[in-house]
């Protein structure tokens, strides 16, 4: 069943176009990775399936429900957004940072119901002691799993994650990318993350999408995108591409060209 | 006062515990998770402590603004008190009480109380609530612990409104209220342009600042022009003004103040939500359902709209608007829910404080508000900074 439906999505700014001519279909609850270089267009395809940036043409459909039509509510209802990292002016705690992913279901009063919810994700998570602390003080690693609560409690069929594992350490990365698996299998959540990291795509994703200058090269199973040809074509790179344990990694070699910025 | 003050700074303490549970078992805790029935059963007493721990905060909160509102009350009965006439302490409240009793009471006395020095507290707990509040939202809507009306260049936009009236005799509205159409007609515009600029051009909220230290220097200048060839009468007017003055209230601007007053304070309070949303920037804001935009327009004009209102009436009082969100912070957090509250009242209790000691301490001599509240607020401001333990203060 499609659950995200982008037809020749166009996005730039002034000077530059970032998304041309955009087009996939991303099916329920599948763990799709975008891969890409940096300035490939990952972080400005997960921003405009969420409308913090608005396309200049073309369409997605959420469910079937053309993005447009939708309040910025209703989208947040059903779209949730862990960005990087996120770094506040004033100093929150930790239970006050993920209570902010219920918004979308609430209006000025929080019920128990919403405390409650917001108790359970960070007992799921093991994060329920930190509830109490300031976000800031925590670690990275932390951090990043607070931002996935906050997403969490905001009760929505998908999740976009745009580079949650690029500043943690490997212990941390693969903790993100198990919570995020599990989303998918056990509440078939659809998962769309960016990532720089090819292996932990490989192992993780149903479907690898791999940008270059803002258009989808290759899509499928991790199999057929991360091929020697294609990383040599979008990052300029030699790669040795082999299997251990039925999962696929990639060594890099050496640079091809002096340089991929468009 | 100091130290009781220091019981309700927010907790940070857990932080051991956690590293130390998180080492354990993440696997097995990642194994059972997402499961239905997973709340209730792994419980234990571990994790009901830090519920606890959130009741006992949340209480903690509740209990501070308590105290602080009983705080205002308690001063504001004090200071209706004293004053450069001796009246006695009975006498006082009998005069207030002959307003809702049968009592008669009349003569100098009851003038003194009921027109000088009641609307004198009623002016500083509203000016003080409301540049506490208006501080707060702005500082939210901005992501900027500095901004404030004086910082976004509105109150000096109201100094340059006396002056013209006072100087040139040019206002809006003419006669007795000529100063104050003034006042607010220039502040609403200085408050009109930081507000476009930030939602027309997209200004970041430092370009903001920059843009309303530049109005200030810009109207201070305009200001001093004036001064510069004003007479002695028009130089005391402008003066008294600009040092901020709560004796130039009165009860016949009270009504006026007190519909702005309602209006804009609760619109403002249900924005709580929206309001701790915003603080996380406008990208997070946005992905959870805020129209960022919206928000900070609406908060913004009606922010400004109290503002410019309380400032007309009572000239500038800059440090209350900037610091008293700051103080609110350190004691009750950053959630608007409580933070909004604590501000106005903090902000209240401060500027009544100061505005008392003002009146009394040079005995026959009153010094201006303006002038006091920062002579005041700033030690105090310090003494939270310094006993802080955090590096950053907000």
């Amino acid at each position: 069943m499609v659950k995200i439906k982008i037809k020749d999505l166009c996005f730039g700014y002034a000077s530059t176009q970032i998304l041309e001519n955009v087009s996939i279909d991303i099916h329920k609850s599948s763990f799709v990775s975008i891969v890409g270089p940096n300035g490939a267009g990952k972080s400005t395809m997960l921003k405009c399936l969420n409308k913090i940036l608005t396309p200049d043409s073309g369409e997605i459909h959420i469910d079937g429900r053309n993005l447009r039509h939708l309040k910025r509510m209703e989208v947040a209802r059903n779209l949730a957004y862990v960005p990087q990292s996120s770094n506040r002016i004033f100093p929150t705690t930790v239970f006050e940072t993920v209570l902010m992913g219920r918004r979308p279901h609430l209006g000025w009063f929080i019920n128990e119901n919403d405390k409650e919810k917001v108790w359970q994700v960070l007992d799921e998570l093991g994060i329920e002691d930190l509830a109490l602390s300031s976000f800031d003080e925590l670690s990275g690693g932390q951090q990043q799993k607070i931002l996935i609560a906050r997403a969490l409690v905001q009760d929505t069929g998908i999740i976009l994650l745009d580079e949650p594992t690029s500043n943690l350490d490997i212990w941390h990365q693969l903790d993100v990318m198990e919570i995020v698996k599990k989303l998918v299998n056990n509440r078939n959540v659809t998962a769309l993350m960016a990532v720089h990291d090819l292996n932990l795509a490989s192992k993780y994703s149903d479907q690898i999408l791999m940008m270059k200058d803002g258009q989808i090269v290759s899509a499928g199973k991790p199999a057929s995108v991360l091929t020697s040809e294609n990383i040599a074509n979008v990052y300029g790179v030699e790669a040795h591409v082999h299997t251990h344990a039925e999962t696929l990694y990639v060594m890099p070699l050496k640079q091809l060209v002096m340089s991929i910025d468009a | 006062m100091l130290y009781w003050f220091s019981g309700f700074l927010p907790p940070y303490p857990l932080l051991s515990r956690t590293a130390v549970k998180i080492m354990q078992n993440p696997f097995k805790k990642q194994s059972d998770s997402h499961k239905p029935d997973d709340t209730g059963g792994s419980g234990g007493t571990d994790n009901s402590q830090v519920r606890e721990d959130y009741q006992r905060h949340v209480g903690r909160k509740l209990l501070f603004l308590s105290y602080m509102l009983l705080l205002v009350t308690l001063f504001a009965a004090f200071i209706v008190t004293i004053g450069p006439l001796d009246i006695s302490v009975p006498d006082v409240y009998k005069i207030l009480l002959a307003k809702i009793l049968p009592i008669s009471v009349e003569g100098l006395p009851t003038q003194i109380v009921w027109n000088i020095r009641m609307p004198r507290i009623v002016a500083g707990i509203m000016a003080g609530f409301g540049l506490g509040i208006c501080g707060c939202v702005m500082q939210a809507v901005l992501k900027n612990p500095l901004a404030s009306p004086f910082t976004l260049g509105i109150s000096s936009g109201a100094n340059f409104g006396v002056a013209i009236a006072a100087v040139l005799g040019l206002g809006v509205i003419g006669g007795p209220y000529m100063v104050i159409g003034n006042a607010f007609l220039f502040a609403m515009l200085c408050a009109l342009f930081i507000i476009a600029l930030a939602n027309f051009k997209g200004a970041t909220s430092e370009t903001l600042i920059l843009a309303g230290i530049a109005m200030n220097y810009l109207f201070g200048s305009l200001s001093d022009l004036f001064r510069y060839f004003a007479t002695d009468e028009q130089l005391r007017v402008m003066i008294s003004w600009g040092m901020g003055d709560l004796s130039a209230f009165t009860w016949n601007n009270f009504l006026l103040l007190l519909v702005i007053f309602v209006f804009c304070t609760p619109l403002l309070y249900l924005k709580a939500n929206d309001l701790n949303i915003m603080t996380i920037g406008d990208e997070n804001a946005k992905s959870l359902g805020i129209d960022t935009n919206r928000v900070r327009m609406s908060s913004m004009l009606l922010a400004s709209l109290l503002v410019a209102t309380i400032v007309c009436f009572t000239g500038t009082i800059a440090f209350i608007g900037l610091v008293a969100p700051h103080m609110a912070r350190m004691m009750v957090g950053s959630d608007h829910k409580y933070l909004f509250p604590a501000a106005g009242i903090l902000g209240a209790l401060l500027l009544i404080s100061a505005d008392a000691t003002g009146l009394y301490i040079l005995g026959s001599t009153i010094i201006p508000t303006g002038i006091m509240t920062s002579l005041i607020g700033v030690p105090f401001f310090m003494y939270l900074i310094l006993k802080r333990k955090r590096k950053e203060f907000w």
